[in-house]
């Protein structure tokens, strides 16, 4: 029994490769279908990948302290803060207070209070609009990361006119990549860079700052910048030991509730949490969207199930024939089984080479870096399986079922 | 002894008023190692016979002994495994696959018992080359002639070893010198044991057969003896002597003669059936008289 599958194997390979374009219009719906299954996932798995990088980068003992609740079910409000600084402002509710009772709290070793100012920075290259981050000195080591070139401020106060800028701003606004002793106005002053960052490690989607893109002054620069108007748009704090992290998030969270008069009208949680919320809500839209692509997989299927009752009826005189040299019922319906199976495999592989082409696409033109790995290609692979088991099963079982008599005196 | 055992078989097709009764209660007994001639007009049911003989059709009434077993209860599946492993087709339309190369044609019906991929190649180039095809192995059926098709068809129904050979109309698409090849071939075939069971309406070919039963409207009408070599008493009057035939009024001529030299079949049913015994008592003292 068994033995006559590898030939319907290879009957199948060769009547795709005898009619190339036919079977290439067969299999469209499918290769449509898994690039777009694909592509969806990989992006998605792409995004998670850089999520995990940030966790891993800053390390899982970085305490955030936000204005506003974030309510950890509704995915509404979340998509709209992704990635904003702007929307940030709105809902300022933390002040100097709470950065300085954060800093205080025992097992903290390093902190940084982060506000926002906007307004447009000119360089020698032109004028930009800009929000400009102030931060403590100490915003390097919390974020666990280093500089490419020169130094960071050494202290955070008032009088001081120095810059630090993301990878990403220095081509962009001073046209060289190492900008190091160029000057921008910004609020009337004029600000020297004295030091570039390293690249920080992103994720799209992400609610951090995308730091690569940002300017950072001095935190009580920016403060008389604006008269102390400039909105605290988050807290970040290291644990002196990533053990009582959670410990002290709770310690934070008390005195900052009883600083805001029994108020909790903050979020404070530890980095890894509020990325994790990001890569969960991120779970729950890629996966709705994967399943609107798949419906196009079911166009495919209808395209196959389609092609092959014509080319059963097409071949009810070999149908016939086989039957007449002792071919079984069910060794038909799985010829026919694995012809549709083979040619939706087909569709699938192809899909799966163009997921590629269009995952290096994206990956070049845009911050995304889509990854295919092995169980997205399983998935692809059983899904492609099984849209030609279940598309090709109406057709196969119609050939099984045919009289053999009727079937060989078919012209 | 006897290897099929037709009893009363009829085959009806339609419905209601537009019923045709392919086969009328034929009853046959074929004894192992006999070669059939079947002759009859067109319509007369050598076709649905052949089908019912060979597993591909269910008589609508009637009982079918197979090897000494009843066959008529027999499920769909098993009728395919008894087929494939007892019976090889022939059919007049070259029935082979054309996707597939002479080799795989010849070795299909191997696979579909199991048998090991090497094992079936081994198998059906021995075949070929018993039919004289094993140079064309890797040929596809469009790139040969349509005697080199029967020939891997022949191939292709023997390399299960059945017991029963059934041709229908084998030589209807070949020229001569090809039907004498083919014919050939029967006979050896024959020769190794096998019964045959070949459908014919040249006269010339039931030279190569021990008995030859003819048809009329769904019944078996006569059924006599022949010695091997030489065409049958009945037959031979259907031939149209002399000339030539070359156009297709000569052939219409000699179907009429074929008409005129089968009997009619008895309009009453009962003398049918004593008809048809008559003939089958003549056979029975016509092989005594051989041995
Ligand atoms: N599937 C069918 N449906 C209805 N009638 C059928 C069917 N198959 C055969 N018949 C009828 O049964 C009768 C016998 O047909 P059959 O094919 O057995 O004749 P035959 O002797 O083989 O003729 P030929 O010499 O032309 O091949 C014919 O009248 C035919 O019309
Ligand atoms: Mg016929």
């Amino acid at each position: 029994m068994s033995v006559s599958y590898r030939e319907d194997i290879f009957l199948a390979i060769r009547t795709i490769r005898k009619s190339k374009l036919r079977s290439f219009l067969t299999v469209l719906g499918i290769i449509i279908g898994i690039v777009s299954v694909v592509t969806i996932v990989s992006v998605a798995k792409g995004i998670e990948k850089q999520i995990s990088g940030q966790i891993n980068s800053t390390g899982k003992d970085l305490i955030v302290v936000r204005p506003g609740q974030l309510s950890k079910s509704g995915s509404n409000s979340l998509i709209n803060s992704l990635n904003e600084l702007s929307s940030i402002n709105s809902v300022s509710s933390l002040s100097q207070a709470d950065v300085n009772s954060v800093a205080n709290t025992s097992g903290i070793s390093e902190s940084s209070g982060i506000n926002v100012i906007n307004g447009k920075i000119t360089t020698s290259q032109g004028t930009y609009s800009k929000s400009v981050l102030g931060t403590s000195d100490q915003f390097p080591d919390v974020m666990n990361q280093k500089l490419a070139y020169g130094e960071y401020f050494d202290s955070a106060s008032t009088n001081i006119y120095q810059a630090v800028i993301g990878q990403n701003i220095a081509e962009s606004f001073f046209g060289e990549s190492i900008p190091l002793g160029q000057s921008f106005t910004f609020h009337g002053q004029t600000f020297i860079v004295r030091g570039i960052f390293n690249k920080f490690s992103t994720a799209p989607l992400s609610i951090t700052a995308d730091y690569n893109n940002s300017i950072f002054i001095p935190y009580f620069t920016a403060e008389s910048l604006t008269n102390s108007t400039a909105p605290v748009y988050e807290i970040l704090a290291k644990a002196s030991s990533a053990n009582n992290a959670s410990s002290i998030e709770k310690q934070i969270n008390k005195n900052l509730y009883k600083l805001h008069g029994d108020q909790q009208d903050f979020t404070v949680m530890q980095q890894s949490q509020s990325l994790a919320i990001t890569s969960g809500v991120l779970d729950s839209i890629t996966m709705l969207i994967a399943i609107i692509a798949g419906i196009s997989l079911v166009v495919g299927g209808v395209g196959i199930m389609n092609v092959t009752l014509v080319s059963i009826t097409e071949r009810t005189k070999e149908i016939g024939i086989r039957k007449s040299i002792g071919a079984t019922n069910s060794q038909i319906l799985i010829q026919f089984l694995i012809e549709s199976s083979v040619l939706s495999l087909f569709g699938g592989l192809l899909g799966v080479i163009l997921s590629f082409l269009v995952d290096y696409i994206i990956g070049a033109t845009t911050s995304l870096s889509p990854v295919i790995d092995l169980p997205i290609l399983g998935i692809a692979f059983l899904l492609s399986l099984s849209v030609g088991i279940i598309f090709g099963s109406l057709p196969a079982f119609k050939a099984a079922r045919k009289d053999p008599i009727l079937a060989l005196r078919y012209e | 002894m006897s290897i099929i055992e037709l009893n009363d078989v009829s085959k009806i097709y339609g419905f209601g008023d537009a019923t045709t009764v392919a086969l009328e209660e034929v009853s046959l007994t074929i004894d192992e190692n006999e070669f059939i001639a079947v002759m009859g007009p067109s319509g007369s049911g050598k076709s649905t016979l052949m089908n019912v003989i060979g597993l591909l059709d269910r008589p609508t009434y009637g009982k079918y002994m197979l090897n000494k077993r009843s066959v008529d209860k027999i499920r769909t599946n098993r009728r395919a495994k008894i087929r494939r492993d007892m019976i090889g087709f022939v059919f007049q339309s070259f029935n082979l696959l054309p996707r597939l190369t002479v080799l795989e044609n010849v070795a299909l019906p191997l696979a579909y018992k199991g048998v090991g991929l090497k094992r079936r190649i081994k198998l059906a180039e021995n075949m070929l080359e018993r039919v004289g095809m094993d140079d064309k192995k890797y040929f596809y059926p469009n790139q040969l002639s349509s005697g080199q098709i029967q020939c891997v068809a022949i191939a292709r129904a023997l390399i299960n070893t059945p017991k029963i050979i059934i041709a229908d109309e084998p030589t209807g698409n070949l020229d001569t010198t090809s039907s004498r090849l083919i014919m050939e071939l029967f006979s050896d075939i024959h020769k190794t044991g096998s019964t045959v069971l070949l459908v014919t309406h040249n006269p010339e070919i039931t030279r190569y057969a021990s008995r030859v039963v003819y048809m009329r409207d769904g019944a078996v009408v006569l059924d006599e003896n022949s010695a091997i070599g030489d065409i049958a008493e009945t037959a031979s009057k259907t031939i149209y002597k002399k000339r030539p035939r070359k156009t297709i009024d000569d052939d219409l001529a000699g179907v009429s003669a074929i008409m005129d030299s089968i009997p009619q079949k008895s309009p009453n049913k009962k003398a049918s059936v004593k008809k048809k015994s008559k003939p089958g008592r003549k056979r029975k003292n016509n092989a005594k008289r051989k041995k």
